[in-house]
């Protein structure tokens, strides 16, 4: 039983490592625990599509603001 | 889906919080701000609109093609992509991979389309931007899975620039842990995010595995020759690596195959597989050049991107991997084969349609030919054979004889032959070269050859004129010629220096029977001999005999050689046979022409013996009617005698003619005709061989005609039986006249007797004595007369039986035969 939970684990670890490198080949500038919180969305069932979007505009949200709080 | 979503929608709005959270950890004012776009972009009717479900191969190829401008993301992706296909950890693995690429979609248009400032924005999208390490802390939970994605606590990560968090400390201690990758990285152009193999160590592999020895990663197949892929180590090799080592690996197991051919029979095999050896061998040492060359272009560059990569090593030994291809498959035909057989297998790769094959086969075909032709000229130009592996075509065996040489010592090995060498080709190479031993070694002629320097020209070409067909109109033209001339030399020698022409007149002459009066004498001079019985017979008596008849008859005009040749001998003799059974004639033939009729001296002796026999029957007959002549008149008196002689007369005419003419058939229509046409062809012939052909067909031809062959076996015994009647007459003849003769002696005795005295001179005991003498005589006379009826009756039945034979054979001749004998049908044998 353990034995299998720790494959599980390790085949976890290695999907998300895997999709880690992914993301980054593909600069979508998420951090790993974004990453976490959009595939666990996406394994929800959100639409990835309209995730994507949204991840997109929240990204540029906050940079806006770092640009004024820089410009401040 | 669709109940995983009914389930989990509840946490759906959590995990947003959280991530707008995650994204504004400084600003937590922000956070809510975030929260209401994001919500408001999630319940918008778009959602519906683009809730279809993408399929994932789809999503897979749109990766690949966006990736593709990037050199090596490609093959990264591909072995991402295939670590994550292995476990089923992501439930919806393609949604996931929908919502990356979309994003990645998103960014790229903003870098391409956005100005400096956007790039500012998110400098993680560059390429350059510095890597992010992380690492997993493993759980034993249940429900770790949940917690590496939910937990990132857990997650000590260092965090990429692009949240603006600085944290040097942890990347220093990270990349402390890292620095094993970092430094494979610099040979790397690319962040090796992963343990990716570069294709510079893989070459590095690979050449190794050229030479044939094991590297990191490729293992020796386990009693193979190729190599594999280390299960362990070959762990982060992207397919598309992995399947150009295949292909590379493909050529180290031809080189494997080639090397192992060369080392293995290497020792054993003569030198025709030696060259095949040593052409391989050239072909290693080329493709060994071309190794250390692509070993020089990947060490290059070291610092720079090298220019080396697998694809190009792949074209780099291309051409010598279709070079091997073909050596290998010919390596393999030609395993266990050598010599002419070896040569044989080439060649049948000279007519392949692929030029590559031609190619190869043709250089292969030309370094195997070149022994083969070396010993070939040799053969030909000096009848030598220096061929310690049986590899030539044409073999050297031991001889008892000389006379033997031409018959036995050589001869072709068919297995040998190489395939563009014709079975004609190669007998009159065995011809030549057998010709030049011939000349050399029986007729001691160490003369120079004719026509010899064609050959010599020729050799100077190459030996590619033996199978190509350009020049073997040209090497046949040679052969022709010289076979030719080294033909007519032994034939001119043959006939002028050795007279064969004359040893063939006298064996016709003495053993053929053909000096009749010499035989004739012989004859006469023999009967008392050889009357005798065969133990009483000694060689020397008939040897005087012999030299006697020479004497007095025309032989002594003969050459003087020629007679010291003739002599006499005897046959291996049983009880009962007298000198007739044994007695021969020999004719003495040595050196060089003694090849020709050396082997056919017992079949002279047969036909020696048949037509002995025949000859000693005329005589015999001959000496009976004489006999009856002489009887005749002696013992007119003798009225008694009569009737016996005359079915005696009658009976030995019908011999005589019986006699006459078969003699007339064995004289005339075999030897004659036999002779005349040995004659033309030995006049036309053109090399030895013609000529012991001719000279055999000759004596076969005889042999049949003279009824000594296996199909008139019974002819011959029925003639022998008709033979013996002779004899028998003969016997009671002598008889008869022994009796005849005492008879009238005493007769004669008896009327001088009362002619001396007087009267009545005559005491009836002489009477009585006479009257007993002559019922005696009658008696005698009348037994005879029995006999001879009785031999009257069988030799008819026999001559009939004889006929009946001639006329059913399918021999022409014996059917006309048959009927000369049977003339006016008088044996009525219908």
């Amino acid at each position: 039983m353990s034995e299998s939970n720790e494959t599980r684990v390790k085949d976890a670890k290695e999907t998300f490592q895997a999709l880690m490198e992914l993301s980054n080949l593909l600069c979508t500038g998420l951090d790993p625990e974004a990453l976490s919180i959009c595939v666990r969305l996406c394994e929800a069932g959100v639409n990835p599509e309209v995730l994507a979007t949204v991840v997109r505009e929240l990204q540029k949200q906050v940079a806006t603001e770092n640009e004024t709080l820089k410009a401040d | 889906m669709n109940s995983s979503t009914s389930i989990d929608t509840s946490n759906q709005p959590d995990l947003i919080m959280q991530l707008c959270n995650h994204f504004t950890k400084n600003k937590p004012g922000l956070s809510t701000n975030l929260c209401k776009t994001a919500f408001s972009f999630l319940s918008s009717p778009a959602q519906i609109e683009c809730s279809v479900p993408s399929d994932e191969q789809f999503v897979v190829v749109q990766i690949r093609e966006m990736l593709r401008e990037q050199s090596n993301s490609c093959e990264q992706f591909e072995l991402l992509y295939s670590n994550m296909c292995k476990t089923n950890v992501l439930e919806n693995r393609a949604s996931v991979l929908h919502f990356l690429l979309k994003l990645a979609k998103m960014s790229q248009k903003e870098v391409r389309w956005g100005t400096i400032e956007s790039l500012d924005r998110f400098p993680s999208t560059t390429l350059t931007r510095p890597k992010s390490h992380y690492f997993l802390k493993s759980g034993g939970s249940q429900e770790s899975i949940r917690s590496i994605f939910q937990g990132h606590s857990t997650l000590k990560s260092v965090q990429s620039s692009s949240t603006n968090i600085p944290s040097s400390r942890v990347t220093t201690a990270v990349s402390s842990v890292w620095s094993k990758n970092e430094l494979e990285s610099v040979s790397s152009p690319l962040p090796s995010e992963t343990n990716l193999v570069s294709d510079r160590e893989l070459l590095q592999d690979i050449i190794y595995s050229f030479h044939g020895i094991e590297g990191r990663f490729l293992r020796k197949e386990v009693g193979g020759l190729g190599f594999t892929l280390d299960p362990k180590a070959g762990k982060n090799i992207t397919p598309i690596q992995r399947g150009l080592m295949e292909r590379l690996t493909g050529m180290s197991f031809l080189h494997n195959q080639l090397k192992q051919y060369c080392d293995s029979n290497d020792e054993q095999g003569g030198v025709i597989c030696l060259a095949l050896i040593a052409t391989l061998r050239d072909e290693l040492s080329s493709y060994y050049r071309t190794i250390a060359l692509l070993q020089t272009a990947l060490r290059k560059h070291p610092h720079d991107q090298p220019q080396m990569n697998l694809h190009k090593a792949l074209v780099y030994i291309h051409e010598h991997r279709m070079r091997f291809e073909w050596l290998a498959y010919i390596a393999e035909q030609c395993n266990e084969k050598k010599g002419g057989a070896l040569i044989t297998a080439v060649h049948g790769f000279l007519q392949h349609g692929s030029k590559c094959a031609q190619e190869v086969s043709e250089k292969v075909l030309a370094a195997v030919c070149k022994p083969l032709f070396i010993m070939l000229s040799r053969w030909l130009l000096d009848g030598e054979i220096n061929d310690a592996c049986n590899e030539f075509f044409i073999e050297a065996r031991d001889i008892a004889a000389a006379e033997r040489l031409w018959h036995d010592k050589y001869h072709v090995r068919k297995a040998m032959v190489p395939s563009f060498i014709t079975m004609e080709q190669a007998k009159k190479i065995l011809a030549t070269g057998k010709s030049i031993n011939f000349l050399r070694q029986i007729c001691k002629d160490s003369g120079q050859l004719p026509e010899r320097d064609v050959l010599q020209k020729l050799s100077k070409t190459t030996s590619e004129s033996l199978f190509s067909p350009e020049q073997s109109l040209e090497f046949d033209s040679a052969l022709e010629k010289v076979y030719r001339e080294t033909s007519l030399r032994v034939l001119d020698l043959l006939k002028n220096k050795y007279r064969l022409y004359e040893h063939l007149q006298s064996l016709r002459r003495y053993l053929l029977l053909g000096q009749g009066d010499f035989i004739r004498h012989l004859l006469e001079l023999l009967v008392p001999e050889l009357d005798k019985p065969a133990q009483e017979i000694y060689s020397h008596t008939l040897s005087t005999i012999l030299e006697s008849a020479i004497r007095v008859t025309n032989a002594q005009f003969e050459d003087e050689d020629t007679l010291q040749r003739l002599n006499v001998s005897f046959m291996g003799h049983s009880q009962g046979d007298t000198g007739w059974d044994v007695f021969s004639l020999v004719y003495i033939v040595d050196g060089p022409v003694g090849t020709i009729f050396q082997p056919t001296m017992t079949t002279y002796q047969c036909l020696f013996g048949a037509l002995w026999k025949a000859k000693r029957m005329e005589f015999v007959l001959a000496n009976m009617r004489k006999q009856q002549i002489s009887m005749a008149k002696i013992f007119r008196k003798i009225k008694e005698l009569k009737p016996v002689m005359h079915i005696i007369h009658i009976l030995t005419s019908e011999m005589i003619h019986f006699l006459h003419q078969t003699q007339y058939y064995f004289l005339f229509e075999v030897l004659e005709c036999s002779w005349a046409e040995m004659l033309r062809r030995v006049n036309q012939a053109e090399c030895l061989d013609e000529i012991i052909t001719a000279h055999t067909i000759f004596l076969n031809s005889v042999q049949c005609g003279v009824l000594l062959d296996d199909s008139s076996r019974q002819l011959f015994s029925q003639l022998r039986s008709i033979y013996n009647f002779i004899l028998t007459l003969e016997g009671y003849q002598k008889a008869l006249n022994e009796a005849a003769t005492r008879e009238f002696e005493a007769f004669m005795a008896l009327k001088a007797k009362t002619e001396k005295s007087d009267m009545f001179g005559m005491t009836s005991e002489d009477e009585i004595i006479a009257k007993a003498r002559v019922e005696n005589f009658h008696q005698f006379l009348s037994s005879i007369r029995t006999k001879v009826r009785h031999l009257a009756q069988t030799y008819e039945q026999f001559v009939k039986k004889y006929l009946l034979l001639l006329s059913s054979s399918s021999n022409m001749n014996l059917q006309l035969l048959s009927v000369r004998l049977s003339f006016n049908d008088y044996y009525k044998i219908i």
